[in-house]
């Protein structure tokens, strides 16, 4: 308690109270564009980090985080594009309600409902965390190889369309991640006698590749870059009231618990939770046809639901070091660039950092309530800004961010590299999220288990009779199993309706 | 025949993992070893991926006949194709000519490849690029006390 405190009084200190109302400022205009978000806000200010100091730099990354989180829902209520995928079911009942001219309410509900998604939840994960912390300090290699495994499975086996096409995405983030040193010997391993090559590819490079460079020259070629004007109509004040808050507890209860649990497993967070939980409050309503026409009980589940996965997903992160999503992924490579490394040591080593961590979020998402009831008003304006000037500087500044890695171009290339990469996976339909959880915790995967056969003298069994291992080992092969098994019983269907539908028709013939 | 997206993804997967398959071999084992050893990973993702690129083939041969919506709009291949080679040649004067020089022309040349059906007054233009690039000059060297490059010629 007193670490936090203390963390808490460091974070209200005036110069990092300025930097976290601007950061969230930027954050709240990243989440708000279509086509940026927090995850390339991060991105961006990840090369920024190398100069400052560790506190300062989480004060930075943490604000844009959770600004970004909250800032989806602006545009899905006001011209019915999401933001990110986080706030796909805001559309359905915000855009409706501006255009039943009650753009303010839906904003205020959205704005409200974040608040208390991302406080609720992130005061649960502060205390969670601790506890699971001090428990997995006594779990072994064996365990935390079959987490990691886990944790990539699960990601692989929620791609859409097609489960290879995940486990593709895995095989070359695991693939990218053995480039460089092995963790435990020191061989180098697809180096082709460059000596940059040896420290591995730099997470910075493949963020800012991956998602910002490759992102903007896709969508400018998509032609997607353009947006409908935003209907403004009556902006003034909260535009909601505390009964508002009674008459839809229910939905904001059930988004709060579905946000959390679903933000905690790898994977999934508040681009799945969002659905869910709309779905749900659809389902409990006295009148679930008004659901799509605008009403506000699917924007409360919906935005609970979004920003309680924040929380959720700081709990694996923290306590374990396992990222849940991309961006918590980037947050630990930003713990990286700094010589610390996220999980249960880091919980009981560093305690100053690690409740900065949590009370920079809690701090963060007070001030991007009052930010936004400040300046909701301007919300329309956000979303007329030029694209082609804000793609411009996006894309200088990863130039300098690409060179800042090492000081040299060296990373400039690797980036581009990785950029042309994307494309293609793009182009494949190859999804990002499994090669970018992949890669980071390649090293992981890899040092925990050979770590553990060498533990138990070149016996692979541990990892079968300890109890966690095995059942996380179990929850892995039911995750990819499944979506194959289902796709042949669909398929199965399909083909048995076909041969009934043939031999009816050959019946009336 | 034309090849489904999936079918030519497998192919470029096969293709890549043996060109990986062959640099495994380069790869130096320690001996005694009671750990499968640095060759673990490689050999895992690269089963991973032929195995993901054999069944992307045979998924890609099985739908052959169905028809494919283009990832691209009409221009779309050309157009991201030139967003890119540009990316490069702004990273090659880079090197060379440094920051400072190339990022006002490099800055031009984005605004005018991103703009899209948008009118644009060359000055204005002209304008954006030299404060962009100042600014962020400015901001990160300045600011954030991060080098940029200053290039080969200039060093």
């Amino acid at each position: 308690m007193t670490a936090y405190m203390h963390a808490l009084s460091i974070c209200l200190q005036p110069n990092n109270m300025l930097l976290i109302v601007a950061m969230v400022s930027l954050g709240i205009v990243f989440g708000a564009i279509p086509g940026l978000s927090a995850t390339l806000g991060i991105a961006l200010l990840l090369p920024v980090t190398f100069g400052l100091s560790a506190e300062t730099s989480f004060v930075l990354l943490l604000s844009i985080w959770i600004g970004g989180v909250s800032g989806a829902f602006i545009s899905a209520v006001l011209i019915g594009i999401p933001g990110s995928s986080s706030a796909i079911a805001t559309c359905f009942d915000g855009f409706p309600m501006t255009k039943n001219g009650q753009a303010g309410k839906a904003l205020g509900i959205g704005m409200t409902a974040s608040f208390i998604g991302t406080v609720g939840s992130v005061a649960i994960a502060t205390v969670l965390s601790h506890v699971i912390a001090e428990f997995a300090l006594h779990l072994g290699p064996w365990e935390y190889f079959s987490l990691c495994f886990c944790a990539i499975t699960l990601i692989t086996s929620l791609s859409k369309g097609n489960i290879f096409k995940g486990i593709m995405a895995a095989g070359i983030g695991l693939l990218m991640g053995s480039i460089g040193m092995d963790p435990i010997n020191g061989s180098t391993r697809f180096t082709f006698g460059n000596a940059y090559l040896s420290s591995g590819i730099s997470t910075v490079a493949q963020m800012l590749g991956m998602f910002a460079i490759c992102q903007i020259i896709r969508d400018s070629a998509k032609g997607e870059a353009k947006m409908p004007a935003a209907d403004a109509g009556k902006m003034k004040g909260l535009g909601i009231k505390f009964k508002d808050i009674f008459e839809n507890i229910k939905s904001i209860v059930f988004a709060f618990v579905t946000g959390l649990w679903i933000g905690f497993l790898p994977g999934m967070g508040s681009g799945i939770s969002n659905m869910v939980a709309y779905g749900y409050a659809k389902s409990i309503s006295k009148n679930p046809e008004s659901f799509g026409k605008g009403n506000p009980a699917g924007v409360w589940a919906s935005e609970t639901a979004n920003n309680a996965s924040i929380g959720g997903a700081l709990i694996p992160m923290m306590a374990l070091g396992i990222p849940g999503d991309g961006i918590t992924a980037m947050l630990i490579a930003g713990l990286t660039i700094h010589g610390l490394q996220a999980g249960p040591l880091f919980m009981s080593e560093q305690p100053e950092l690690a409740s900065l961590i949590f009370a920079c979020v809690m701090v963060a998402a007070v001030v991007t309530y009052f930010v936004q009831i400040l300046t909701k008003r301007w919300f329309p304006y956000i979303l007329k800004v030029p694209y082609h000037y804000l793609y411009t500087v996006i894309l200088v500044i990863c130039f300098i961010g690409g060179y800042g890695i090492s000081n040299t171009m060296f990373n400039i290339y690797v980036m581009l590299a990785l950029c042309f990469l994307a494309i293609f996976m793009s182009m494949a339909g190859l999804p990002t999220s499994p090669l970018v959880l992949a890669f980071i915790l390649s090293s992981k995967l890899e040092k925990y288990f050979r770590q553990g056969i060498s533990y138990a003298h070149g016996s692979y069994e541990e990892f079968i009779t300890r109890p966690i291992s095995a059942i996380l080992l179990l929850v892995s092969l039911f995750c990819l199993v499944w979506p194959i098994i289902s796709d042949y019983r669909k398929q199965k269907k399909v083909a048995l309706a076909n041969v009934a539908m043939t031999e009816n028709a050959a019946c009336d013939d | 025949m034309k090849l489904r997206r999936d079918t030519t993804t497998g192919i470029v997967g096969l293709i890549g993992c043996a060109f990986f398959a062959v640099y495994i071999q380069f790869i130096k084992m320690p001996a005694k070893l009671l750990e499968p050893g640095p060759r673990l990973l490689p050999y895992v993702s690269i089963v991973l991926i032929a195995m993901s690129a054999v069944a992307l083939i045979v998924k890609g041969v099985k739908e052959h006949k169905i028809e494919e919506k283009p990832y691209f709009p009409k221009g779309g291949i050309l157009k991201i194709t030139k967003s890119f080679l540009m990316l490069v040649v702004y990273a090659i004067a880079m090197t060379y000519l440094g920051f400072v020089i190339t990022t006002p022309f490099a800055t031009y040349a984005f605004i005018y490849d991103l703009k899209g059906n948008s009118e644009i007054k060359p000055i204005v233009a002209i304008i954006i690029s030299i404060l962009v690039t100042a600014c962020l000059y400015a901001m990160f060297v300045y600011g954030f006390q991060i080098k940029l490059p200053a290039g080969v010629l200039f060093d």
